[in-house]
């Protein structure tokens, strides 16, 4: 409020410094003419010289101070901040663990050096993942009962991003940054942020993220080797790992291989491969195949193309292994599975790097340590190889011009080269500057050898060699695209956790799984599974 | 003795210029503003806050948000002391059923998974009514005896709800930090990302994490007390696991029958709900100011364990300084001298008090808690010099203002004084540009016009007839006039209205305003308008200068 007034000051000084000036000169010229014919004509000249003077000036009054004005407000007026009044910016992020630690220390830095120096104090608020965020920003954007202040910055995903931004509570970074400062950074991570044509870029790309393929792999070769000196014509293989038909095909083989452990128990074979995001396999499948998972309308209204022949993909890839209990998922994240024992293997997120278990706990307090093998998200045998891109940036809401300046600058400061190789190497996530990206190529190895988590150097190493080989996609959000995706996401888990359990309930004991599961799983359960989908979207339509 | 009326003495009157009038009412005025000034910033509290010792405030400050913190953990201690109940309870049924005594847990780990899956749900439940953020319950027991490690592996559950502040939520979001995996599948949990099956105490694992169960469960072995109440233990700030928040917690025994510890349980705070609770009592009076929570050691208050809140608490940061030390102040009513160094120079102000955590029986009542409210010596002395600056100000205000008015009154009263004079010397042919004073002269010359106007008149009949003699006989100053003036005089004439020529010429004609009046039937000061008209459309500031053309116009006829 104060600057705005200062700033309101600033331009009625400089409207008043050039009226006066102008009234000034025009007085003082019509002083000069006026000396010439003072002896001749005092009479007109008193009467006249003032009106017909100021007569000539009248127009340059008026369009000059509103010339400065309208060129003032063009220019780079950014606002002023005081060292000693600092402003207070929340950010609620879904950083956990080494992530939040590594945050944390960066804004404590943030605030001990930039911060003091210019007068900003930031706070930051974990939110556990970007879900809840979008819940509670959405409340708080709505003024629900309960909720808190909208704060300064959060961390979004496009979806939400949209939403907010048409309801009007978010500001594009184009109003404090430069085209130049934008070219800095990596071309579609910004392209990301631009959520309409008109919108300018929303979302700050301070960390991005892409899925690779973790492997427990001291569990992983010990099955390997075991497998294949037991079963010399069906030898198993590393590279399989690459598609999922390979991965389906170690699955089949992993559960087969684990349920004869123990020939007391049939059927207790174990599942080799989880993935966290489902909604994410079935869209990078569908690319993958050459199809788009959404079909989006020219009102901005969109659905899923469910008769795509892409989901039959998914429903064979995906479903069908999850009912047979050859893929598994029974924590919220995969990498707690893999902790349990109960998976070898999963496809996530890049930046859930520092979360791959150290060690395997078994139920009776024994623990293996384990070593993790990081490979490129697979692809299908005759698909592209293409792997999401994601991340939540940082959206910046409406508030005071201080505020909003001010959340820009520790988003700059946040994204430089120095800071953005450290909270990469501490994360797994993708660099989102040019510059930091071609530091981090040059000195990689240097960097390993000197990083905190192992795990996190195995996955940049391998995430870098992806952002050369591979696409990187995401799609563009429009009206309930977030809502649609996770209806979708919420009925395959469903779906599939019902279908299993129904499974395994009339498993008969003396039948092997794939006979009952040729019996079980019918082209009726995957139409019903399509008009299961099909309810859930047009309740959120 | 009587005084007549001619000895009576008058009280003497203010001799003053009609200047320094002027210019003594003006400072009044100014006297009066600012005063007003000096009112309305002592009413809103402005002078108070500028004059107002920060000890004061910080005492009052301190003192507040003592007792809500003890209101606060004496709340915590009394759930878990409730928690610590029915856990016991609960625990001595199931085994009662089972035929065995808590103290022989060690020896039936089956049993561990079944008897902590019974304990969740009023775990939670208690956590979520405390207003805390994790409750843990832990057996002397482990689920696998043969191991290596047994006997400092501690099976349990600790549950966190990484919802609970600060931002209200519907539901609570419950993460299983330590405890048997089902557990967390069967209660709709997640499993932290820092999950462990136990609880490690061995001499490895960090002390703080090993004194959540080690301090409260040996100060029940070593102390006959049966009220667990009086064992009860605030462990400092710690993490429960890597790279999880920090949190304060409370722990107490669970005891069987004979008083023998056979488990822990307590609840946790974490840093985040800590401050929040701090900086919502706090007053912040100073933009820097941050209170400070941790234990007091003999080397002074540990820095390690504690728990800063503020909006800006940087400048507080001192490298390896591990406890921040006070001096005693000069003056009682002073703050206190912090430092973290006794050599360095002393940069931090403040005041501090113990918190009353332990009850007096308690075991643990010789640790002592501190409170503490810091601020940067800078911002106290620049409150003090805002305070001078705000005087000094007033002060040169005030002087500027005396100043100002001295001009400003001379200014002003400068064309009443300059008319004045020329009045006396008879020099008011020239305008002032101030209505007031002009009419005036005005006034005064009409007062001495009748002379001057019969004796014009003549001058200008004996010219005429002069003129009509073909003697040309000019007035003394009508030579200043020149042909291009009387020219334009001429062209003037041609704009006056009917009724301003009917007046100019009866001016000619030797008339005055009085009987102009008269004879025309309008008051005089319509003729006074007529007559502002007239001189300004002739260019001429009186009626003289008026007759002056009108006399060398004639003359030219």
């Amino acid at each position: 409020m104060f600057s705005l007034i200062t700033f309101g000051l600033d331009k009625l000084h400089s409207f008043f410094f050039l009226s006066k000036h102008c009234v000034a000169h025009s007085r003082k010229h019509a002083f000069s003419q006026a000396q010439g014919h003072y002896h001749k004509d005092r009479t007109r000249r008193r009467s006249n010289r003032s009106g017909t003077r100021l007569l000539s000036f009248k127009p340059l009054l008026i369009i000059i101070p509103m010339l400065m004005f309208a060129l003032s407000s063009c220019g780079s007026q950014l606002p002023r901040l005081n060292r000693d009044k600092p402003v207070r910016i929340n950010i609620w992020h879904h950083y956990l663990g080494e992530q939040k630690v590594s945050f944390d220390n960066l804004v404590a830095e943030f605030n001990s050096t930039i911060g003091a120096d210019s007068g900003i104090t930031v706070k930051a608020f974990s939110m556990d993942n970007t879900g809840d965020i979008h819940s509670k920003l959405l409340a708080s954007a709505n003024r629900e009962p309960g909720s808190s202040d909208f704060p300064e910055m959060a961390t979004a995903y496009p979806s939400t991003a949209y939403t907010l931004y048409n309801m009007g509570k978010l500001i594009p970074l184009d109003k404090y940054m430069t085209e130049e400062e934008f070219s800095g950074y990596i071309p579609s991570f910004i392209e990301e942020g631009r959520l309409t044509e008109d919108s300018g870029c929303v979302i700050f790309p301070i960390a991005k993220s892409t899925e690779t393929l973790y492997i427990n792999y001291t569990f992983y070769k010990q099955f390997l080797d075991e497998y294949n000196r037991a079963n010399p014509s069906k030898q198993l293989n590393e590279e399989m790992l690459k598609t999922f038909e390979g991965i389906l095909e170690t699955a089949a083989a992993y559960y087969e291989w684990t349920d004869a452990k123990t020939p007391d128990i049939p059927n207790d074979g174990k599942a080799l491969y989880g993935c966290d995001a489902a909604s994410n396999y079935a869209v990078i499948s569908y690319k993958q195949l050459g199809s788009d998972f959404f079909i989006v309308n020219k009102d901005n209204s969109g659905e899923i193309d469910l008769n795509d022949p892409a989901m039959n993909k998914v429903w064979n890839s995906y479903v069908v292994p999850m009912i047979k209990g050859h893929y598994g998922a029974y924590s919220f994240y995969r990498s707690e599975d893999t902790q349990t024992g109960d998976l070898l293997m999963y496809t996530g997120s890049t930046a859930g790097a520092s979360f791959f278990p150290k060690a395997v706990s078994f139920p009776d307090n024994t623990k293996y340590d384990i070593e993790l093998k990081v490979m490129p998200y697979p692809s299908f045998e005759k698909g592209e190889k293409i792997a999401v891109q994601q991340g939540a940036g940082v959206i910046i809401s409406k508030s005071t011009p201080e505020k909003e300046y001010a959340s820009v600058i520790f988003l700059k400061w946040l994204t430089e080269p120095e800071r953005n190789i450290d909270f990469v190497m501490k994360t797994g996530y993708l660099p989102v500057t040019n510059e930091a990206i071609r530091i981090l190529q040059q000195k990689l190895p240097e960097y390993k050898s000197g990083a905190i988590n192992e795990n996190v150097a195995k996955v940049l190493e391998c995430t870098l060699e992806m952002m050369e080989s591979y696409e990187l996609y995401t799609y563009k959000p429009f009206e309930a695209s977030d809502d649609i995706r996770y209806s979708f996401e919420n009925k395959l888990i469903s779906f599939t956790e019902a279908s299993r359990k129904e499974f395994v309930e009339s498993l008969p004991g003396d039948v092997s799984v794939d006979t009952f599961a040729n019996e079980y799983i019918t082209d009726e359960l995957f139409d019903q599974f399509l008009t299961e989908v099909r309810h859930e979207i047009i309740k959120v339509k | 003795m009587k005084l007549s009326r001619s000895n009576r003495v008058n009280p003497p009157k203010l001799n003053l210029s009609l200047k320094n009038r002027f210019w003594l009412f003006q400072i009044v005025v100014v006297l009066i503003i600012l005063s007003g000034i000096f009112i309305i910033a002592s009413l809103s509290g402005v002078i108070a806050d500028l004059s107002e010792n920060p000890y004061y405030d910080a005492a009052a400050d301190l003192e507040y948000i003592e007792s809500e913190l003890s209101a606060k953990c004496l709340a915590v201690s009394n759930s878990t002391v409730e928690l610590a109940e029915k856990t016991n309870n609960s625990i001595k049924k199931q085994l009662q059923t089972k035929g065995i005594k808590p103290a022989d847990l060690k020896k039936h780990p089956e049993l561990l998974e079944e008897i902590l899956s019974s304990e969740v749900e009023k775990s939670c439940f208690i956590m979520e009514k405390a207003g805390v953020t994790g409750v843990f319950v832990f057996l002397d027991a482990t689920v696998n005896p043969q191991l290596e490690r047994a006997n400092d592996s501690k099976a349990g559950f600790y549950i966190v709800d990484m919802n609970h502040d600060p931002v209200p939520y519907t539901n609570q979001q419950l993460f299983l930090l330590y405890g048997p995996v089902d557990l967390a599948r069967s209660n709709n949990m997640h499993l932290h990302t820092q999950w462990e099956l136990e609880l490690d105490i061995s001499p490895d694992a960090p002390k703080r994490r090993r004194d959540m169960f080690r301090m409260p469960f040996d100060a029940a072995l070593s102390n006959n007390v049966d009220d667990v109440y009086y064992l009860g233990y605030w462990n400092p700030l710690f993490t429960p696991a890597e790279n999880t928040d920090k949190v304060i917690t409370y722990s107490v025994p669970l005891l069987d029958d004979n008083g023998y510890p056979y488990g822990v349980c307590g609840l946790e705070i974490t840093k985040t709900g800590f401050e929040t609770m701090l900086s919502l009592k706090s007053s912040h009076e100073f933009e820097r100011e941050v209170l400070l929570y941790s234990i007091r050691t003999d080397a002074g208050i540990d820095m390690e364990s504690a728990l800063i809140s503020g909006t800006n608490s940087s400048w507080l940061m001192n490298g390896d300084s591990k406890y921040l030390r006070a001096s005693s102040p000069s003056n009682k009513n002073s703050l206190n001298e912090y430092f973290f160094n006794e050599t360095a120079k002393t940069r931090i102000l403040g005041l501090d008090m113990d918190v009353r955590l332990y009850p007096g029986k308690s075991v643990f009542k010789d640790t002592q808690w501190a409170l503490a409210t810091l601020i940067p010596r800078s911002d106290v002395t620049s409150k003090t010099a805002r305070l001078t600056y705000a005087i000094v100000f007033l002060v040169l205000l005030l002087a500027a203002s005396i100043i100002i008015t001295f001009f400003s009154s001379k200014y002003c009263i400068s064309p009443l004084m300059e008319a004045i004079s020329k009045i006396k010397q008879n020099e008011s042919q020239e305008k002032t540009n101030i209505s007031e004073i002009d009419d005036l002269i005005e006034y005064l010359m009409a007062r001495a016009e009748p002379a001057v106007a019969i004796d014009r008149s003549n001058r200008f009949l004996t010219a005429r007839n002069a003129k009509k003699a073909n003697k040309e006989e000019p007035s003394p100053d009508e030579n200043d006039l020149t042909p291009e003036q009387i020219q334009l005089f001429e062209e003037q004439l041609k704009t006056l209205t009917r009724a301003e020529r009917r007046i100019f010429d009866l001016y000619i004609e030797g008339y005055d305003a009085k009987e102009i009046c008269n004879m025309l039937y309008i008051s005089i000061n319509t003729i006074k308008t007529h007559n502002r008209r007239i001189y300004t459309k002739m260019n001429v500031s009186s009626r003289v200068e008026l007759l002056k053309y009108c006399h060398k116009l004639m003359g030219k006829i």
